[in-house]
């Protein structure tokens, strides 16, 4: 009995550990600076288009649950919301690499920690 | 003796090839494999196939690939940086692709490719090998920029199973595929212009035109009809000035 208590606790301590804690993602983005950001402005953003013609939503579309499509390789993308996709923001290394590539694929730069943040939170609670 | 056993050796060896060349599924397949080998390679699927149908290695030389996987190419990538940040995912890449590459493939579609590629060339497009270009050359230019198409490298917009690698002509589904055949006539003919349908022998009749107005947007409209063997249909093509007819 013991036993299965504590392989209980120990699989519920290791989920919990692998969860990601944004605060400490943010602040190893923003160099531990005091940065403005929020879900609305992320929302905002989204649809801005800093270059003509590109913009978070020309491929992931403005309702986040639902499915997105490459603007230039028409290659379906799977929801970014967690309600519809549960994989999402999962992985660190993950969310890092895409912010990345995609920053530099809509803006032709990496995006400043305001913007990702801002991003990222809208993404979570959308 | 001995040449009577071989005879009859001969002869059961000789039936049974027959047999299986007649199947699908056939022994001879071994060397004879259809298509291109489908991807067996996660990290490939997740880093490249995220942005693009994931082309099969088998589409393109060793070559090819080792010049599209350099810092060089990958930081232009046809118009976009996807440099990889750690080169161990790079490599890992590399080396699926260029130990599957279709110079390296036993599949027939890939030996074909890269048999159509003199020595000295190593495109970084799949559509850029002749064997590709050849495939696709009688398609007109108005199916290939319809907007559910875009472009030869959309593969799957009308390679149905190009997933599991297979290329067949029996697979492919062209979107507007008849639209496409009679174009010009719905361009330059007149109300009741009669014609056959290239490919396909069936007639058709232009039978009247209209201009459909919605909100802003003008379109030009036909009604076709079309007679098949023992079939009767009506359709109406409609495109915007300098259009595709849908």
């Amino acid at each position: 009995m013991n036993k299965i208590l504590l392989s209980i606790i120990i699989y519920i301590a290791s989920t919990n550990i692998l969860a990601i804690d944004f605060n400490k993602l943010y602040k190893g983005w923003s160099n531990n600076q005091q940065v403005s950001y929020s879900a609305s402005m992320g929302k905002e953003l989204w649809s801005k288009e800093i270059l003509p013609g590109k913009s978070c939503k020309s491929c992931h579309g403005s309702d986040l649950t639902q499915p997105g499509k490459h603007i230039r390789t028409n290659k379906i993308i799977k929801p970014l919301s967690l309600k519809s996709n549960p994989e999402r923001l999962t992985k660190e290394k993950k969310i890092n690499k895409w912010l990345k590539r995609n920053c530099k694929f809509t803006y032709k730069r990496e995006c400043s920690p305001e913007e990702k943040i801002s991003f990222i939170e809208f993404i979570r609670f959308n | 003796m001995t040449k009577k056993y071989i005879s009859i050796g001969l002869f059961f060896v000789l039936i049974f090839a027959a047999i299986q060349s007649k199947s699908d599924y056939n022994l001879l397949n071994i060397f004879n494999k259809r298509g291109v080998q489908v991807i067996e390679n996660t990290t490939y699927q997740e880093e490249c196939g995220a942005c693009h149908f994931d082309y099969q290695p088998g589409l393109l030389p060793e070559r090819s690939w080792k010049k599209l996987m350099t810092n060089d190419e990958l930081l232009n990538h046809f118009g976009e940086d996807v440099s990889f940040d750690d080169s161990s995912t790079a490599n890992k890449i590399i080396k699926y692709l260029t130990l599957n590459a279709a110079d390296k493939s036993s599949y027939n579609r890939s030996k074909k490719i890269s048999r159509s590629l003199p020595s000295h060339q190593s495109p970084l497009r799949i559509t850029n090998t002749p064997y590709i270009k050849r495939k696709h050359h009688g398609i007109s230019k108005e199916l290939i920029t319809q907007q559910s198409v875009g472009s030869l490298s959309n593969c799957t917009a009308c390679h149905n199973n190009a997933h599991k690698g297979d290329y067949d002509d029996d697979s492919v589904t062209i979107p507007n595929i008849k639209a496409g055949l009679i174009s010009i006539e719905l361009n330059t003919q007149k109300d009741g212009y009669v014609g056959i349908v290239k490919s396909t022998n069936e007639s058709f009749k232009i039978i009247s035109t209209k201009i459909s107005s919605n909100l802003s947007v003008k379109k030009l409209c036909r009604v076709v009809s079309f007679k098949g063997n023992d079939e009767f249909s009506v359709r109406t093509y409609c495109k915007i000035k300098g259009g595709f007819w849908h």
